[in-house]
């Protein structure tokens, strides 16, 4: 146990330390890391406790990524206000959409929310002397890697460290009885809508986050990169490869998939949604658990919420 | 407060309660009342609408008809949930415990005690049922009586007036049956008021001071054991052809 | 008037497509409980069969069904049995996943193996003229030829020995197989069918449209927004849900553009979602 917090703990540092040692691609690729990792803790927030399966968490991303350069070109704000902006908007949105939406059942959930991302794409394209439409968005271009890569670094950590919160909590347990039975759930006195649209409008928050410092720091944005479902794959292949539901896993996740998907993928860039296809399928059928249960059942990791 | 809607004396009332599913009517106009801190009994052949009435009664399924009253309150068109903090809890046939969770953790997850205190309260709880030693195992991997007296725990965690329970002595032998009757009693001169449906017709019997025979769906006899058993309709009821 | 009706029916003929797209999904859910993620993907698959036999071999669309109908079949048949079959009785998230799995193998497969270039087959252009109005003609063929699958499809459904097998199974698993059907080669039979169908549609669409690896995902959305209005498991509910959307769709393409009218689906599936997730027609759940 102490060695896997020992890792994350060394991994932490490295990060942190990056930015002072390491060379512009290196900040890009581990700020990419980053990005996937906040996406996919957020994702876990919502899909991997409650067992709502989200298919359309772009959605939140490219709601706080459009709202940040809105925020920016439009209305003349500073970017760290701009930022703030988009996870209020990312949040309410969360808030707004989850309340409908959470009231369906698992499948209707999972593709009702595809269809929200899909709406919401068109909706920006469409709108385009606000959003620049189909062409993008063109944010004033300044060189804020560093400040970014810290910006997000600061975003994945407090996604974790909500998860933490949560899954420590009893509310962290409520929001499993709800995986485990909603309607059990409900009969034991558990206000499950409640607790779902929190975990939903939470989710929603550091998605948007993630979008909007991405928006500051690529300076262009566009329906189709911010709205792609890449992103959401992205972000649950990443968390079922770690272990759903638990703390870590998303973590383990991205660490395992950036680091894969750069040395090889990265020039195979169809190969890497097939992979990430029958990585899913493997999980899905082998190994439900992920990273998180293999080291469980080994006796590597002892079992507990905290992970 | 909430002003009550009706006299307070009866703790679980139920007014020509009806529920159909397709053709079948599976719950026709039952209606009875409970005084607090009884132990009744809902008695009746397989299909007579005895867990129906239960699904009713939590909330998990709403009528088609009729009322129910709790505590003075309409609790008719309520959510399960709230039906639940009111203080109107229920266990299941099947047990529904969680199983990915560990004992502690299933109560854990549905004590309303505060946050300090939620841990503390669930082993407390788990004390009192006498699974302290598995506390720390995974709901799936308990043996059929631990699953029933932690359903058992866990209906009791916050402390609840009224207690539907749904055939708690299924499967269970004599040992068990004698501790779930003992914390029955216990809970009663608490001032608990149970509702429990079995088929083991004779420990209700012995348990209960008053029972509720249910046939097709309709209420068929109400009273003490003693006179149900002689009643010749519940007889027929059972036996009959 | 004369537009009003030919948007109709232009919407019409489309709904004849999606019907059977939509008609495999219930297909597959009505007996096994299953959403299949990937049944967009079995579209796509078919409509790269149906370029490439046209490519190569010269076979118009129509005929080459003749070969693709059995092919996405097998495909379907086999995937039931190695992948599907795992997860039938398994919680609706695994499948979700399991089926998401798959159908991002497909895409990533198709992408790697056909590139994204568009494709499309030039078969049948031109309008039939009668009276005023004017009909598309591969419109026509498509939807007709569509209807005779689902036709057919329905007749085994109902007619037939296997059909009834796969009705039982979709009623109670259980109880059928206690009445002593085969309930694994049922589901086998129900998946290869819907498969076939989709990869059917995916032929009709390799000439309406532009063929390319992420289809899919458009035609699945759309094939759930079908389900959702006519109601999930029901055969003939698929067929209502499905002209529905396709007028919807036609009308709104008609009067906006083509990325509103998507949209439009979109909004419209999304209001069922909240307002009647039933369908019209639904099956409740087991």
């Amino acid at each position: 146990m102490r060695i896997y917090t020992g890792f994350i703990g060394a991994v932490a540092v490295a990060i942190a330390l990056v930015p002072v040692f390491g060379s512009n691609y290196t900040k890009t690729f581990v700020l990419q890391a980053l990005m996937s990792c906040a996406l996919a803790a957020s994702w876990n927030l919502i899909s991997g406790f409650t067992g709502y399966v989200s298919f359309g968490h772009s959605a939140f991303f490219g709601i706080g990524a459009y709202a940040t350069g809105i925020a920016i070109v439009r209305g003349g704000l500073p970017a760290p206000l701009a930022i703030i902006v988009a996870g209020i908007s990312s949040a309410t949105a969360g808030l707004l959409f989850g309340y409908p939406a959470l009231r369906l059942r698992g499948p209707y959930f999972a593709v009702g929310m595809l269809g929200v991302a899909e709406a919401i794409r068109v909706g920006v394209t469409v709108a385009e002397p606000l959003t620049g439409g189909g062409k993008g968005l063109v944010l004033v271009p300044e060189d804020v890697l560093t400040v970014s890569y810290y910006a997000m670094f600061a975003v994945a950590i407090a996604t974790v460290l909500v998860t933490y919160r949560v899954a420590t909590l009893p509310v962290g347990l409520r929001l499993l009885a709800i995986r485990e039975d909603e309607v059990a759930a409900e009969l034991n006195g558990i206000q499950t809508t409640r607790l779902k649209i929190g975990a939903f409008a939470i989710s929603a928050l550091f998605a948007g986050l993630a979008g909007g410092i991405y928006a500051w720091q690529m300076s262009y944005i566009d329906p189709g990169t911010v709205f792609a479902g890449s992103l959401t794959v992205r972000a649950i292949a990443m968390t079922m490869l770690g272990g759903q539901g638990t703390v870590f896993g998303p973590v383990i996740g991205s660490v395992v998939l950036s680091g894969i998907s750069e040395a090889l993928w990265a020039r195979f860039p169809f190969l890497h949604t097939a992979l990430s296809g029958v990585l899913i399928i493997a999980i899905v059928l082998f190994l439900p658990g992920g990273i998180t249960q293999i080291l469980q059942d080994r006796g590597w990791l002892p079992r507990s919420r905290r992970l | 407060m909430t002003k009550p809607d009706r006299p307070t004396d009866q703790i679980l009332s139920v007014n020509r309660l009806t529920r159909r599913f397709g053709g079948v009517i599976a719950v026709n106009g039952v209606s009875f009342a409970i005084d607090p801190g009884t132990v009744t009994g809902l008695i009746g052949p397989n299909g007579s609408g005895k867990s129906t009435l239960f699904r009713l009664i939590s909330g998990e399924i709403p009528a088609d008809s009729g009322e129910i009253h709790f505590r003075g309150t309409a609790i008719t068109q309520k959510s399960a949930s709230v039906i639940n903090r009111l203080g109107l809890s229920r266990t299941f046939q099947l047990s529904r415990l969680y199983p990915q969770m560990t004992a502690t953790e299933n109560l854990v997850a549905v004590t309303r005690a505060p946050e300090g205190e939620a841990f503390a309260r669930a082993r407390d709880s788990l004390d009192f049922v006498g699974l302290s030693p598995v506390a720390d195992e995974f709901a799936a991997n308990l043996s059929y009586g631990q699953q029933k007296l932690l359903e058992f725990a866990r209906v009791l965690v916050n402390d609840p007036d009224v207690i539907l329970l749904d055939e708690p002595f299924a499967g269970v032998n004599p040992v068990m049956e004698e501790r779930l009757c003992t914390h029955i009693h216990a809970l009663r001169e608490h001032g608990k008021t149970f509702l429990i449906t079995d088929h083991e017709i004779k420990l209700i019997m012995a348990l209960c001071s008053r029972l509720i025979v249910l046939d097709h769906g309709e209420l068929l006899a109400d009273g003490e054991p003693a006179v149900i058993r002689a009643d010749p309709r519940v007889i027929d009821a059972y036996f009959g052809t | 008037m004369v537009t009003l009706v030919q948007v109709v029916v232009s919407g019409l003929l489309l709904g004849g497509v999606y019907a059977l797209l939509a008609g495999g999904l219930t297909l597959i859910f009505g007996v096994m409980r299953v959403i299949n993620l990937a049944h967009g993907e079995f579209l796509m698959l078919g409509a790269y069969a149906s370029f490439f036999l046209f490519a190569r071999l010269g076979l118009n669309p129509i005929l080459s069904l003749f070969l693709s109908l059995p092919l996405m079949f097998g495909v379907g048949w086999i995937a039931q049995r190695v992948l599907i079959s795992r997860v039938v009785r398994a919680p609706l998230l695994t499948s979700l996943l399991l089926t998401y799995g798959v159908s991002l193998a497909l895409t990533g497969g198709a992408q790697a193996t056909f590139t994204n270039d568009f494709r499309s087959v030039p078969f049948l252009s031109g309008a039939l003229n009668i009276g005023e109005l004017a009909f598309s003609v591969p419109r026509l063929v498509a939807c007709v030829t569509a209807l005779v699958l689902t036709g057919a499809a329905q007749f085994f459904l109902s007619r037939t020995r296997w059909g009834k097998a796969l009705r039982a199974t979709a009623q109670s698993a259980d109880v059928a197989l206690a009445c002593g059907i085969d309930i694994d080669r049922a589901r086998m039979i129900a998946f290869g069918i819907a498969t076939a169908l989709a990869g059917a549609a995916g032929t009709l669409t390799s000439f309406l449209y532009t063929v390319y690896p992420e289809m899919g995902k458009t035609f699945m959305l759309k094939a759930f927004a079908v389900i959702v209005l006519g109601g999930m498991g029901s055969f003939p509910g698929a067929f209502l849900g499905a002209l529905v959307l396709g007028v919807i769709e036609s009308t709104a393409s008609y009067v906006t553009t083509t990325q509103i009218a998507e949209a439009v689906i979109y909004i419209t599936l999304l209001a069922m979602l909240l307002l009647r997730p039933q369908g019209f027609f639904g099956v409740k759940e087991a």
